[in-house]
């Protein structure tokens, strides 16, 4: 869109009907409300990488994305969690825990609508004042987060656990959580009450877990899929609910900052499960956008080639099988191995 | 077939015998010269030399997994037995007065290795309250430029060792395809 006639053009497909996504790619900005626009230049990875999310209906640009909502928490958007959302069916359950699948489907959600931007909310305040977060759902179970011991405790099924990422926190039967800060003696009044079992983990899987239950292959609402995102270190991943493909993402993306697209095109790997991994890893402070200048100052590298790129495929293809093949029903190893002699 | 290898290594009791029977797809060989000297009470026959176990992959070669011994003063073969190899794990033992002077033992140790190659970090015992969290050895790390993975492990657990070794194979080329 850097011709003359550029104008004319763009009047043409407005006016187009039924017209198929466009990206309009130009050197300056351009106005985009329609499409998606991507700066000059670009590599042939970003192209596709930008054209595959335009047709899942993504949409990315650098200079008009989503804007933030008002009145959102002021930590909540440094870490992206916090911006506008597409309209979609949050409240209904009958969503269930399946992946967005059909083309034009939305990849962004409002944290603040849920639960997790209750919880993320309140963690924050909880630090800060150095107390404990208690949340009560459905006036009946609960959530206990403990950032001084760094401990999350609930009553909350896994089951439960996962439709309360699925559920909006402004239905019409009133809020589904509310949040209010403990004192130490309280929480210990509570902890042992004997009225409620809890089970206790890591506020970080904890966080991490409800994340991915309310991500459903969905980034915060105004993350820029072509803005470069960093990533601090390796999450614990031993000890964190599953995302397919994980280690691979997390491999790349360590290296250096780089955007949610460039990753999809380096690796091709399915891109609910980048954007679920950008989810998580903000939700627990590893990730954000990269601000530095220095950050940009470097070409993202593409994965070089190892020189026994078989060999390691090989390798890894064999212990994938072995982790299925060990994995019991409640995905705990079926037996602990015993084959361990000393001569 | 020489460079078809991963190394474990790590101090006495953090579990690299175990981790390597873990996922062995044949009995492991350990050395027979065992001592008590030295050792923690939980690993009261320590191995003197090294472990072997093996994973038998689709293509019919093999990868040798080793374990070197434990004991720090068997430390002049150590980078010799990484020569080439794919790979280095590194485990802690989280339990032991300074899990992260012992990490950084065998990052010195095997200085050399780690520059050309990739390493993969298991902390052990890490369920039982551990002093550190893996955030403090990960920024520790990232004090000197090594991004690289750090997972809580159970060595008892193939499927913990499992992802530590993917990640270990990611590090080295995150475009490899299963």
């Amino acid at each position: 869109m850097d011709g003359s006639d550029s104008g004319r053009l763009w009047q043409q497909y407005l006016e187009t009907p039924n017209r198929l996504p466009a990206v309009v790619i130009a050197r300056q900005a351009k106005p985009c409300d329609q499409a998606t626009f991507v700066k000059k230049p670009l590599s042939v990875t970003e192209l596709v990488s930008v054209i595959t999310a335009a047709a899942k209906g993504a949409r990315v640009s650098s200079t008009c994305p989503p804007a933030a909502a008002s009145g959102v928490p002021v930590s909540l958007r440094q870490r992206g969690i916090s911006l506008e959302l597409r309209k979609r069916d949050s409240n209904s359950r009958r969503t269930g825990n399946k992946r967005r699948s059909s083309p034009g489907s939305d990849v962004y959600f409002k944290p603040e609508d849920f639960v997790l931007g209750e919880l993320i909310e309140g963690l924050n305040r909880a630090r800060s004042t150095r107390r404990m977060l208690h949340v009560n759902c459905w006036s009946s179970r609960n959530i206990i987060l403990d950032p001084v011991r760094n401990e999350a405790h609930t009553d909350l099924t896994d089951k439960q656990l996962r439709d309360l990422g699925f559920i909006s926190t402004h239905c019409d039967n009133g809020p589904a959580a509310v949040s209010s800060l403990l004192s130490r003696k309280r929480l210990n009044g509570l902890l042992n009450s004997g009225e409620h079992t809890l089970t206790t983990e890591p506020i970080e899987a904890f966080v991490w877990k409800l994340s991915l239950y309310t991500s459903r292959g969905r980034v915060p609402a105004g993350t820029d899929l072509q803005q470069l995102v960093y990533l601090r270190h390796w999450p614990n991943l031993t000890r964190l609910a599953e995302i397919p493909e994980a280690s691979r993402i997390v491999a790349l993306w360590v290296r250096q900052p780089r955007s949610l697209l460039r990753l999809y095109g380096s690796l091709m790997v399915r891109l609910e499960n980048i954007l679920d991994l950008y989810t998580v890893t903000c939700a627990i402070g590893l990730a954000g956008t990269a601000r530095r200048s220095a950050d940009a100052l470097f070409e993202p590298q593409e994965p070089q080639r190892h020189t026994q790129r078989g060999l390691l495929a090989s390798v890894a293809r064999k212990l994938e099988g072995t982790g299925r093949r060990l994995l019991g029903k409640n995905g705990k190893p079926a037996t602990a191995l015993t084959r361990k002699t000393a001569s | 077939m020489e460079n078809h290898k991963i190394i474990f290594s790590g101090p006495t009791g953090s579990g690299k015998t175990t981790a390597i029977a873990a996922i062995s797809d044949i009995e492991p060989y350990f050395t027979d010269t065992y001592t008590a000297a030295n050792a923690p009470r939980r690993a009261a026959a320590s191995p003197t030399a090294m472990d072997y176990g093996r994973l038998t992959l689709d293509s019919g070669e093999h990868l040798h997994l080793y374990g070197t011994p434990g004991m720090a003063r068997f430390d002049f073969n150590w980078n010799l037995l990484a020569g080439d190899g794919l790979g280095l794990v590194i485990l802690v033992d989280s339990q032991r007065p300074d899990p992260m002077a012992d990490l950084q033992f065998y990052l010195n140790v095997f200085a050399e290795f780690v520059r050309r190659h990739a390493i993969a970090v298991g902390i052990s015992r890490s369920d039982l309250r551990p002093s550190l969290s893996i955030g403090d050895y990960q920024r520790a790390l990232l004090e000197q430029r090594l991004n690289i993975p750090v997972f809580e492990v159970d060595a008892r657990e193939s499927v913990d060792v499992n992802m530590l070794l993917q990640a270990l194979l990611y590090s080295l080329d995150p475009g490899i395809e299963q």
